[in-house]
């Protein structure tokens, strides 16, 4: 079959989220959850072990498939592009402003000191890790492992997978995650959400 | 199993990507094709079409679909990228002309589309047989047209005989009356 390693489109997506994770990662500290800025807003979370990785985990971005377009803005009131690009903390990576919707999940990135890495999930069917937000809630995605096929030099193409582990749980990633939810309702919630959770 | 690039890999594959697709549609005289050579005309279409936030941040790639000539799928890596002078360029949904040395078997294969995310491309599954009758000059293959769903996992693939539509618009083209047949088409790997 064709092998997919079509790649010359991806640059700029890819030069974007390098910039973006070379910029967090001047930002040392842990990024904390905002406030939502309406009742419709979920947070989405997940975890990625990078253990195996060239780099670490400083972004992940994600699609919305449907609804196709937020309300029209002044800023753009024609289309506005389903991008969601979360924060990370420690192989954390969460967003508390995703809509109701159909989402894909599209890549990730990191860094190291010399390099930025940008690697793709799966760009066509439905994954594991691919949300369906009905109703504004807390959703976990999962945990992943970044798993190192074949390791390569920075002029070689590698080839890795990301598969689905048990550890940390939805619970224990929770509540790593109320270090970064300060006075916000989303300690709140998230304290919610682990009570259900133990039920 | 995907691939892991580095941005150093990426713009290096860009810079031999670019300069190495070859854009093989003919745009000569439809009745100076040489000796033993055929016009091949279809179309690939993707339903539905790809929405505004997928098109490739580049225009010269919007609503591209690249595919190959060859029965053996080539493989995109370092080592066999300058295979990519085998990929044909043409626009989702339009009519291409292709010209290929006459063989009384063909193939199309490979087909990609270039969007915004991910490894940058959608893949459309298939290999196409083409069996163009002796002697035909200008042979029409059909649109090939690819359904997808929401997560763009192709559903279903239907070849549309648009003959009457392509012939027309191969005589406005060329402004004069085109011999076309109907070559034969068929599916012949699934992956």
């Amino acid at each position: 079959m064709c092998k997919k390693n079509f790649k010359c489109i991806s640059l700029f997506l890819g030069v974007g989220v390098i910039l973006l994770l070379t910029s967090c990662a001047l930002f040392k500290g842990p990024i904390y959850l905002e406030e939502p800025t309406n009742e419709k807003h979920s947070l989405v979370f997940g975890y990625i072990d990078m253990e195996e990785a060239p780099s670490d985990l400083k972004g992940v971005s994600m699609i919305r498939l449907s609804p196709k377009t937020d309300e029209p803005s002044d800023e753009n009131p024609k289309i506005v592009y389903p991008w969601y690009f979360f924060s990370v903390n420690d192989g954390i990576f969460f967003h508390e402003f995703v809509q109701p919707g159909i989402y894909r999940f599209d890549s990730f990135g990191g860094s190291t000191f010399a390099a930025g890495y940008h690697y793709s999930f799966p760009a066509q069917g439905k994954k594991d890790i691919d949300p369906v937000i009905k109703k504004p809630g807390i959703y976990f995605v999962g945990s992943y492992k970044f798993k190192m096929i074949k390791k390569t030099t920075m002029f070689e193409q590698g080839e890795y997978d990301i598969i689905k582990i048990n550890k940390p749980t939805e619970k224990e990633v929770l509540e790593k995650m109320l270090e970064y939810t300060g006075d916000t309702i989303w300690k709140k919630r998230i304290s919610i959400k682990l009570k259900e959770l133990d039920r | 199993m995907k691939s892991l690039r580095n941005l150093f890999f990426i713009i290096l594959a860009v810079l031999f990507i670019m300069s190495c697709i070859s854009k093989k549609q003919y745009a000569g005289d439809i009745d100076k094709i040489g000796e033993g050579n055929v016009i091949i005309v279809g179309c690939i279409e993707l339903k539905p079409p790809l929405e505004e936030y997928e098109q490739s941040f580049w225009d010269q790639y919007r609503n591209r679909v690249y595919f190959s000539l060859e029965k053996n799928i080539l493989e995109f890596n370092d080592s066999n990228i300058r295979n990519m002078n085998n990929f044909v360029e043409a626009i989702l949904g339009n009519d291409f002309y292709i010209k290929k040395m006459y063989s009384k078997e063909l193939y199309i294969s490979c087909q990609l589309v270039a969007v915004a995310f991910s490894d940058g491309y959608l893949y459309l599954p298939g290999v196409f047989q083409i069996e163009v009758p002796q002697g035909c000059k200008v042979a029409y293959i059909g649109k090939i047209r690819y359904h997808r769903d929401i997560y763009s996992a192709i559903t279903k693939v239907e070849i549309i005989d648009d003959y009457e539509n392509a012939k027309s618009q191969l005589e406005e083209k060329y402004r004069k009356q085109v011999n076309m047949c109907r070559a034969k088409i068929k599916l012949i790997e699934q992956k």
